[in-house]
């Protein structure tokens, strides 16, 4: 959101390079591991083979304990998921798809796994807007806000929402670069009670700049929770720099799972856990029946969403169960065209980036652009929210022909170019159930510490057990934390 | 403090939003089921009505008893929407999947259903046999109130030894207070001045420990809706309903079983609407059914769908008003989901005494509700095994039924051991995965009623929107009834040679 002819960012989904950065001693375990212990060998379960479990998993094998992941699907990644269904050599991601520079721990472990990084273009101002049946650039849209047919108050004419949304969080920016991590406990401690919307009102936004607001970032399903994830991504400069993985970001699970064969079992659901104080015990079972792991410790890395319907044989804290029943999860659906030809750079010269509409499909983003082919792939609608409930609630048959319908106003070629389609709804997913962790107000406050601390012998780890909920950063970042917890606790006897 | 146990269920487990306290329905439209729409002198009026709810029906009804012409078009092979009673059991034995019960205050729905001759009987509320089951302790409702300490939430002193009942009405009475005092035409001043809160703020705002505000969430089941509008709340504590809850003899679905005997020839089933279109003097409305594409033209159309299902229907021609398609995007919608168990006996009955009424639970069940009759012909009954709002109903929204079916029953037997040899059959409804639903019923978020509600009942042209979420009763049956009779009785009233 930096400059105002950029497209307003696809992403402000929460994603806290505000929150304090990765500790160095956290930094540097992808190549220097997590320090040389003597305190034993120890087994650990690890539940999800997802980017926290992974790690987790691995980390603690390159220190000599003894691992196992149970994972329920038969793929690793969890939410990182590529789609390859499609014509040879095409791909596209249902789930995380980008990486910020800031990233630092991410890109550390694309680094270990020698995967080639590319840029993920944010900001094209040949990006489209398609509001109220109008079409346009956003370099248009940026360059006479007046065009949008938002109802605007006289002070606030002109300005485009994100000149707007600067104003309004310039005082915080200022704060943030001058005390630096310190300024966040104040930002959490002041700001954690509000919703985006509220804070956008406190801040004199009329109805109308707050719908502009609204409409332009994607957030417009979004404007209950904490406005904390919003300031935590903006203020934190995220979004400067954006990378994929060359290949498909599933490249770093299987990455991961190449170093862990055999200690990944897949087609394993976790049901029960239980524990006492010498050892966990997870009941998992397959199609081939059920069976237990014992260990000396396990790591949780499932959503909580998921978590919620595991029973615990040895309750958990109420602290810790209510933190399971309340943390608030983010619905985000995904659609996907194949097309034989990308149209939207033949017809408008778009070379990646985004488009943004008040059609249900909300935005699509383009592909980077691949010389080597005539096809692509794209990103057809990207929702959270209701709006991704809502897509959720149809078949995919009917998906495709909604989202076909919505996409052919703002590319009205795409259905001769149109070959096949795909579609993911993560609150549909069953071992997802929702797509990221998303406080509503005064969940952090409330919550967090209550998420991050083990009961007992269980540890836990993934991207709502971190503060960059929904980015890889978060479950690689809490799956280091759970193994480095367990990795440095004295041998069992 | 001590309270009557029987009071507990009564303010609380029909929690979703029940707007009694809005301005009672007028005597006009209360007259509406007896005496029709008032005359008007006219040419016929071809009417095209998405949507066979209750609200579509209603809207179709009273057309047709003043000569109007309408169309329904049903996406479905039924009639009824959101009220849907499963009847997928052993003979004679059904189950609501929707809509279950009526308030003694909702006039207007029982008069219709009086129109029709459907014998009510009573839904049980509060039922101090019924169980609290939290944090794996089992105790009646009964114990729970006379001993509020046993429940394991962090109370602050203040708040120690009081129910969350107490507790609620405490922090409301302030409210009731200034609504006596001011009568009916103080409601408005007095939402609008709340409706920029969420419950949670409210309760925040009344002073509640987060340990109240857990047992509050807890036990009345809006764990997952605590930052939804509290105006939604307070409209039901002036409305005094839950007093005396019916259900209809035989299954909801009888009530739009009965305008369609009436409405026959005026239905069309498995139309789903993708279209719609306005010029000055006209609306035409596509859809496509199963043997493809077609369309109908009428002098007016009644929108009688949720703005879930509304957000993907194309319109063309004169496009809505912005702040119509602001309030199409934005009005939040509710989640909901049933799991209902068929069983061999009434086990509830035999072992516990329990005759009706709900148990509360912080398992992801969340709640059981046991059947208000007990049908002496019958041993076997269906259990209501799960009632979830918001996320917690999202979660099992992710499941497949077999696994929701298999996770119930896990959850049902931590508090009755007897389901595991008892069960027999299960069903599961999830609203918001239901491609004609999409959302359980609109629920307001703060400030969504000061700035949408206008929007969101205003006509567009010759289009008239009707539908619970047109009303102030989201989630009843009776909203849906009022806005239906109230979009009738637009077109019924509108001058054909003006255009709109």
């Amino acid at each position: 959101m930096s400059l105002p002819q950029d497209l307003p960012d696809p992403s402000p989904q929460p994603s806290p390079e505000g929150a304090p950065p990765v500790p160095r001693d956290v930094l540097s375990v992808p190549d220097q591991g997590l320090g040389n212990r003597t305190e034993g060998r120890k087994r650990v379960v690890v539940i999800g083979g997802g980017l926290a479990g992974l790690v987790a998993a691995h980390e603690l094998k390159r220190e000599g304990h003894e691992v196992v992941v149970l994972e329920a699907q038969n793929r690793v990644g969890g939410r990182i998921y590529t789609l390859r269904s499609f014509a040879p050599g095409l791909y596209a991601e249902a789930g995380g798809m980008r990486i910020p520079r800031v990233h630092d721990l991410t890109l550390r472990y694309c680094e270990l796994f020698n995967l080639p990084l590319r840029p993920f273009l944010m900001g094209n101002p040949k990006g489209l807007v398609y509001i109220g049946g109008e079409r346009m650039t956003m370099d248009e849209a940026n360059a006479d806000p007046s065009r949008l047919p938002f109802a605007l108050e006289e002070t606030e004419r002109g300005r485009t929402a994100d000149q707007m949304w600067e104003a309004a969080i310039g005082e915080l920016r200022e704060m943030v670069e001058r005390e630096g991590d310190a300024a966040w406990d104040h930002i959490v401690r002041e700001y954690d009670q509000y919703s985006l919307y509220e804070f956008l009102r406190m801040k004199g936004f009329s109805a109308g700049a707050i719908e502009y607001y609204a409409v332009m970032n994607f957030v417009e399903a979004d404007m209950h929770n904490a406005v904390v994830e919003i300031l935590r991504e903006d203020l934190g400069k995220a979004y400067v720099d954006m990378q994929e993985i060359a290949g498909g970001m599933d490249r770093l699970p299987n990455a991961f799972y190449g170093e862990l064969e055999r200690e990944v079992r897949l087609g394993a659901e976790v049901f029960a856990v239980d524990q006492d104080t010498d050892s966990v015990t997870v009941h998992y079972k397959t199609e081939a029946g059920r069976f237990t792991e014992t260990a000396d410790y396990a790591v949780m890395t499932v959503p909580f969403s998921v978590l919620r319907s595991i029973e615990a044989l040895t309750p958990f804290s109420r602290a810790k169960q209510r933190a399971i029943r309340q943390l608030n999860y983010h619905a985000s659906t995904k659609v996907l065209f194949q097309v034989r030809e990308r149209v939207w750079e033949t017809d408008d010269g778009i070379l990646g980036g985004a488009t943004v509409t008040d059609l249900p499909i909300r935005r699509m983003n383009y592909p980077t652009p691949d010389a080597t082919t005539e096809r692509g792939m794209l990103l057809a609608s990207y929702t959270w929210g209701q709006d991704a409930l809502q897509w959720g609630a149809m078949d995919e048959e009917t998906r495709l022909e909604e989202a076909l319908d919505d996409v052919s106003r703002v590319h009205p070629r795409i259905r001769e170019v149109y070959e096949v389609g795909a579609s993911h709804a993560w609150y549909g997913d069953r071992w997802a159930r929702g797509a990221f962790a998303m406080f509503a107000p005064e969940q952090q406050t409330e919550l967090q510490a209550d998420i991050v601390a083990p009961e007992g012998r269980i540890y836990f780890a993934g991207e709502h057990c971190s503060l960059y909920h929904a980015w890889i950063q978060g479950a690689l970042e809490s799956g280091i934390r759970a193994a480095r917890q367990i990795h440095e606790l004295p041998a069992t006897n | 403090m001590t309270v009557k146990p029987s009071s507990v269920d009564e303010s609380e487990i029909s929690g979703a939003p029940s707007p009694e306290s809005t301005p009672p329905v007028s005597d006009e439209v209360l007259a509406t089921p007896e005496e029709g729409l008032e005359p008007r002198p006219g040419p016929q009026k071809r009417v095209i009505i998405i949507g066979g709810g209750i609200a579509g029906l209603v809207a179709a009804f009273e057309l047709r008893r003043q000569g109007h012409d309408p169309l329904v078009l049903e996406a479905q092979h039924r009639v009824g929407g959101r009220v849907r009673t499963i009847r997928d059991f052993a003979p004679g034995l059904y189950a609501e999947a929707g809509a279950m019960r009526i308030p003694r205050v909702h006039d207007l729905t029982l008069a219709y259903c009086d129109l029709f001759g459907l014998e009510l009987r009573p839904f049980v509320m509060g039922n101090p046999k019924t169980l609290v089951h939290i944090n794996g302790q089992r105790m009646t409702t009964e114990e729970a109130d006379a001993h509020p300490d046993k429940l394991p939430f962090d109370l602050a002193d203040h708040e120690r030894g009081k129910t969350w009942t107490d507790l609620w009405n405490e922090a409301t009475s302030e409210f009731k207070q200034r609504y006596e005092e001011g009568g009916a035409g103080s409601l408005d001043a007095l939402l609008h001045e709340f409706d920029q809160y969420s419950i949670r703020e409210f309760l925040v705002m009344r002073g509640f420990s987060e340990g109240a505000i857990e047992l509050y969430g807890v036990m009345s089941f809006r764990e997952s809706n605590m930052n939804a509008a509290v105006v939604e709340q307070l409209r039901e504590i002036v409305g005094r309903s839950f007093e005396d809850m019916q259900e209809i003899a035989g299954g909801m679905d009888l009530l739009p079983q009965a305008f369609y005997e009436n409405l026959k020839p005026y239905v069309r089933f498995g139309a789903a609407v993708t279209t719609i279109e306005q010029d000055p003097d006209s609306v035409t409305v596509h859809y496509k059914g199963p043997a493809g594409r077609s369309s109908v033209t009428g002098d007016y159309a009644i929108c009688a769908i949720p703005f879930s299902v509304l957000r993907d229907i194309e319109v063309l021609g004169t496009p809505f008003s912005r702040p119509k398609q602001k309030a199409i995007r934005e009005l939040n919608y509710n989640a909901s989901g049933k799991i209902l168990f068929q069983t061999r006996h009434r086990f509830w009955e035999q072992q516990d005494g329990i005759i009706g009424g709900t148990t509360v639970t912080d398992l992801p069940i969340r709640r059981i509700c046991y059947p208000s009759y007990s049908d002496p012909s019958d041993e076997r009954g269906t259990l209501l095994a799960s009632y979830t709002w918001g996320q917690d109903a999202l979660r099992w929204g992710a499941m497949d039924a077999e696994d929701t079916i298999e996770q119930a029953l896990e959850d049902v037997a931590q508090i009755h051991p007897s389901i595991t040899t008892e069960f027999e059959v299960g069903a599961v409804q999830n609203w918001y995965d239901d491609p004609w639903a999409r959302g359980a019923f609109a629920l307001f978020e703060p400030e969504q009623q000061s700035r949408l509600q206008e929007s969101i009942v205003a006509p567009e042209g010759r289009i008239h929107f009707a539908g619970e979420h047109t009303s102030l009763y989201h989630a009843w049956i009776q909203g849906a009834l009022e806005s239906g009779i109230r979009a009738a009785k637009e077109i019924n009233e509108a001058r054909q040679d003006v255009r709109p």
